[in-house]
């Protein structure tokens, strides 16, 4: 029942980080201080990796870039990939890492200022590894959907008052 | 010009009070009647794919073989109510169509039908529409607006032709134990009477109550009209699709008024609602959001100066007590609306019974509801 309610509660986050406790406590009947327990527990337990925040940088009127690179690499002894992905995870433009099947072993999310610091980062940091065989990437033209939220302002309409 | 019963039928009387939510600008609304998730993607899927095929050709008046297999299916194994597909289920333009073929097939003029209060707005306009007399007996607060079987007696005259059951309730929310629904049992059995059952909010249902369908009951199967539809658990009211089991003189009866009058559902629709009874996983998540939303509510509204609600155990409605503000629920509603910028429904649109309390649906986000009691908070300090 315990492992119910917490899977309850992250759901609830997941959806919306900033939800007031007392919002989350009354939804799932337990009481504000145990929200507060099952969420610092979940945290110090790594199921709750960060709270961040999915932004519109275009609707902010900021400019961004963002890629999708595919990586061929030679696995290492003992290792795999493991080395190589720390190495590229140390840059704070790759938002995200996987090693993944098919012609390519790594899929990154790379989330620049403009495409030059893409192409920066892929001709300095990236093509120059020695295990790393080749990269095949995509520049982004337009976000459809991103952090599970959809960017089209179409919806569906209802009435405002109906019985 | 107009016709002398369609004159005397009032229009609902809060019209005004609709046309003034249409014009405010910048509202936060409690008013909506209707799911605010979209309809399962498999249902839509097969909506389309109806299109696509060409199946967009009349169907039988009775409704596709199918899916009448479908919902005989689901009424055996979810209601307890075993009925032939093929002569004892209608499928209809919504629950709503549903309804008044009920009353037209069992209603001559004089007849009297009871109808709890507060209910559905369109119970009594239907009554009338059909020369009946719908004899409203109130429910309270203090019985959770349950209606009570020694109630029901009392308005029993030799007139009486059928009592009319909601459960879940809107406005109310209240859900009929099964004790409430055997005590109507007895008495339908007794007078020989019939029951309408409109179960359109069967699914949403909350704090480990259930749902009973009392033409499960025994000695109730033949003199139950049993009223469903897809709306409500399927967010699919747009699409308008219901349906009607009951014994097969009264189904033939219905079907003979809708095969002049409607002659069949939109083929699409029912390709669509195929669909519905695999919708489990869709459903629950629904309803266990619906639930949250509920507590959100419910606790919010406890806290504001001068009001008080029960919880309400189904549909998705909170039903506020505002008497203490001293207004009336149209009073209420329309400051509130004007001074607070939050839409609510009069509590007597539903009924006499209904004043001095307003409908507040939690079909809208958590988001708006936070707005809502937000600004009811401000509204009702200010009336101090």
């Amino acid at each position: 029942m315990a492992k119910n309610t917490d899977i309850e509660l992250l759901k609830i986050l997941e959806e919306d980080a900033r939800i007031p406790t007392d919002e989350i406590a009354t939804m799932l009947g337990i009481s504000g201080p145990d929200v507060e327990k099952r969420i610092n527990d979940m945290k110090s337990d790594k199921v709750i990796r960060r709270f961040k925040t999915s932004i519109d940088w275009k609707v902010a009127g900021v400019q961004r870039a963002l890629a999708i690179i595919q990586v061929k690499v030679v696995p290492q002894e003992r290792d795999g990939f493991s080395k190589t992905c720390k190495a590229i995870a140390k840059d704070s433009r790759v938002k995200d890492i996987f090693v993944a099947t098919g012609e390519y072993d790594l899929i990154i999310l790379v989330e620049a200022k403009d495409i030059d610091e893409i192409s920066e980062f892929i001709t300095d940091k990236l093509a120059p590894k020695k295990e790393v065989t080749g990269t095949n990437t995509h520049i982004v033209l337009r976000e459809f959907k991103r952090d599970g939220v959809i960017s089209s302002t179409e919806q569906g309409r209802r009435l405002k008052v109906s019985f | 010009m107009i016709a002398k019963r369609v004159r005397e039928i009032p229009f609902s009387g809060i019209r005004r009070f609709f046309e003034l939510v249409q014009r405010t600008k910048g509202i936060v609304s409690l008013g909506v009647g209707e799911p605010d998730f979209p309809t399962p993607e498999p249902m839509k899927n097969a909506g389309i794919r109806a299109i696509e095929n060409d199946y967009t050709a009349y169907t039988s008046n009775y409704g596709i073989p199918e899916l009448r297999e479908e919902i005989a299916r689901k009424l055996r194994e979810k209601n307890g109510i075993d009925r032939d597909p093929e002569r004892e289920i209608l499928v209809t333009v919504g629950v709503s169509e549903a309804l008044d073929l009920a009353i037209r097939a069992i209603t001559d003029p004089g007849d009297e039908i009871i109808v709890p209060d507060p209910s559905y707005v369109s119970y009594k306009p239907n009554i009338w529409f059909a020369y009946g007399n719908p004899i409203a007996v109130p429910t309270t607060e203090e019985n959770e607006f349950r209606i009570q079987s020694e109630d029901i007696e009392k308005s029993i005259t030799k007139k009486t032709k059928a009592i009319l059951i909601p459960t879940p309730n809107n406005p109310t929310g209240s859900v009929m134990r099964k004790k409430d629904l055997e005590g109507v049992a007895d008495i339908a059995i007794e007078k020989d009477l019939l029951v309408i059952s409109d179960e359109l909010y069967e699914k949403l249902i909350y704090d480990n109550e259930k749902h009973y369908s009392i033409g499960s009951f025994n000695g109730m199967e033949d003199r139950t009209i049993t009223l469903n539809g897809f709306s409500k658990a399927y967010a699919f009211t747009g699409w308008r699709l219901g349906y009607a089991a009951g014994n097969p003189e009264i189904i033939e009866a219905m079907m003979k008024i809708h095969q002049y009058t409607i002659m069949c559902t939109p083929s699409m629709s029912q390709y669509a609602a195929l669909h519905a009874f695999e919708q489990v996983d869709a459903v629950r998540e629904m309803v266990k959001e619906y639930d949250r939303r509920r507590k959100l509510l419910i606790k919010g509204l406890r806290e504001l100066p001068g009001i008080s609600c029960i919880t309400p155990k189904g549909a998705f409605y909170a039903f506020p007590n505002i008497k203490e503000t001293g207004m009336s629920s149209e009073r209420f509603a329309e400051r509130l609306l004007e001074n607070g910028k939050v839409a609510v429904v009069p509590g007597n649109t539903f009924g006499d019974s209904g004043e001095g309390y307003v409908r507040c649906s939690y079909s809208v986000s958590r988001k708006s509801i936070s707005e809502a009691l937000d600004r009811m908070e401000k509204f009702m300090k200010g009336l101090k």
